[in-house]
């Protein structure tokens, strides 16, 4: 296997909190020294709109900052999963919002029900970005759970610390042992 | 700065500025610029600085003008619909020698366009989006450690040359957040601009032999005239040809006299290469991951990054460009710098341009599909 290589698509709806999660993923890298980008794409809504975030952690130096294929992919939105389906790395892993009934899933498709933790579990629904970051942390095990807890800090209130700690707990627990099959990391990026 | 954080284009173009004594700016935000004005807003005022969002684009310029001619050294943000409403003041920064920086952070246009879409489609307007002949420095950085490193460089150019200097960037990079350790290289001194001598008369604008004239602060206890009309070198305005010629091609001169200094060029593999790409911001980026799997590949493909856009480095690519097989230029509109490495190479490789306008990044497939079909 060559030198890890993590790349990320989160789908979300703007206000979702799902840019804050791919910076929060970034900085938790940076803690542990390794190379990462993070972008978006986003139309020219404040909230609503479609919200696309990218993360790419590496132990080699990154510079293309998109990402077609992703081995690891998180829709909160209520987008049909199988639209990205065919986007996704070979051996990735396509995570999805598990409140609405999806029937059978394929291979490498897992849901989760992440609003659910964070409504009914954290009791703050707010918190669902962060049940999401712990989701796959939980799953992929990209950055330890030390630097994720230390990226979360400067992004939330000092006042709300604690609940996002326990929805970060919550989701790492949900990932945790979800997994059915290991996810290949990206041997080396295109061409 | 020594340790790794994860920094965005936008806030990188900010501490550079900084760190190179910018105390001042006014803008009026949009998108993708808007981190720039927010962060200097935030971070000014701790220096002593001073944070002005103004009515519009234009009096943002105007104010900029203002407070460098007080001594204090200036700069503004925005993008493209912005940079088109800046034009007329960066004109009159241009003739009347005001240190100045405008940072560009290109969107898609014309017009309102796609506000959150990449281009670089400013390409040729950061060089004469302006009337009249008239000097100007245009930097385009690729990644947000060299935009830190780069608005600095741009702010120290500005206050040495008495010319306005734009730093071109573009949405991807403006928005992207990377992993960024500063090194030694990285450091940003600070330069000041030339004051007038004691004891002599002091004349504004000046024929030294450096072509550049220095430059008193309103304030500091000279009396003299600033205009966007042609003036003399007491500043004051003249319809003398002889000196109307004197003074502008003085004024325009500077870039000859310092070109070597302020232009900058990066290559990649470039000596041994069969194919040789140019590009420049976050379409290098691409260039540079497909010269890195070529590479991999046994394939001999170069890069060669300007840093410097304007003065255009033509004498580097031409050097560079003589005698490969195919000269590619990728870039995120239809064609404006392929135009100028064109009149670079004057024949000297065959030259294929890449364009795109979908508001999407060229990527490195569309680049390296270009060299399958030409390999």
């Amino acid at each position: 296997m060559g030198k890890k290589r993590w790349e990320v698509r989160l789908i979300g709806t703007g206000g979702q909190g799902m840019v804050t999660v791919s910076i929060i993923l970034a900085e938790a890298a940076v803690h542990e020294g390794r190379n990462v980008v993070q972008s978006q794409n986003y139309g020219p809504e404040v909230r609503g709109g479609h919200s696309t975030s990218y993360v790419i952690v590496s132990d080699d130096s990154i510079l293309y900052p998109k990402i077609d294929s992703p081995n690891v992919m998180l829709i909160m939105s209520s987008r049909d999963y199988r639209t990205y389906l065919p986007d996704l790395a070979q051996d990735g892993i396509l995570i999805i919002n598990g409140e609405a009934d999806h029937g059978a899933l394929p291979d490498r498709v897992y849901a989760v029900p992440i609003t659910d933790i964070a409504h009914d579990k954290v009791r703050k629904p707010i918190t669902a970005n962060i049940v999401s970051l712990g989701v796959i942390i939980g799953m992929t095990g990209m950055v330890s759970e030390e630097a994720a807890l230390e990226a979360i800090q400067p992004h939330v209130p000092a006042k709300a610390l604690e609940v996002n700690k326990t929805a970060f707990a919550l989701g790492l627990e949900a990932g945790r042992g979800a997994l059915k099959k290991p996810i290949a990391v990206i041997d080396s990026p295109l061409v | 700065m020594a340790n790794a954080k994860l920094l965005q284009g936008n806030e990188a173009c900010v501490f550079g500025a900084l760190a190179a004594g910018v105390r001042f700016f006014a803008g009026y935000p949009i998108t993708p610029s808007t981190e720039i004005a927010n962060i200097f807003a935030r971070e000014l005022p701790k220096l002593g600085g001073k944070f002005m969002q103004m009515e519009d684009e234009i009096a943002s310029m105007g104010a900029v003008i203002g407070a460098s001619c007080t001594g204090v050294k200036a700069i503004t943000a925005t993008s493209g619909p912005g940079f088109s409403l800046k034009q007329e003041n960066i004109g009159f920064a241009a003739e009347a020698e005001i240190p100045c920086v405008i940072i560009d952070v290109m969107r898609y246009g014309p017009s309102t366009g796609l506000p959150t879409k990449s281009s670089q489609g400013d390409f040729m307007q950061a060089r004469w989006g302006t009337h009249g002949d008239h000097a100007i420095i245009v930097i385009a950085p690729y990644t947000a450690r060299e935009a830190y490193r780069e608005t600095g460089r741009a702010v120290n150019m500005s206050e040495r040359y008495r010319i306005p200097v734009i730093i071109l960037m573009d949405e991807i990079l403006g928005h992207l957040r990377e992993r960024v350790e500063f090194k030694e290289e990285d450091v940003v001194t600070v330069v000041d601009r030339k004051g007038p001598a004691p004891g002599v008369p002091y004349l504004p604008f000046e024929d030294t032999d450096d072509l550049i004239p220095p430059f008193a602060g309103f304030g500091d206890g000279y009396r003299y005239h600033i205009t966007g009309l042609i003036h003399d070198k007491t500043g004051f305005p003249t319809n003398d040809p002889e000196t109307i010629n004197q003074v502008m091609r003085r004024m325009n001169g500077k870039l000859d006299r310092y070109r070597d200094e302020i232009v900058k060029v990066k290559y990649v593999d470039v000596d041994d290469a069969d194919i040789l790409i140019i590009a420049f911001g976050s379409v290098a980026r691409a260039a540079e991951e497909v010269v890195r799997s070529m590479k991999k590949a046994g394939k001999r493909v170069g890069l060669l990054r300007p840093v410097t856009l304007w003065p255009f480095p033509d004498k580097e690519i031409r050097k560079a460009a003589s005698g490969k097989k195919a000269v590619i230029v990728p870039e995120m509109n239809l064609g404006q710098m392929v135009r100028e490495v064109e009149r670079a190479v004057a024949g000297e490789a065959p030259i294929y341009p890449l364009n795109k306008i979908d508001g999407e990044l060229i990527t490195p497939h569309e680049i390296s599909d270009l060299i399958k079909e030409i390999l």
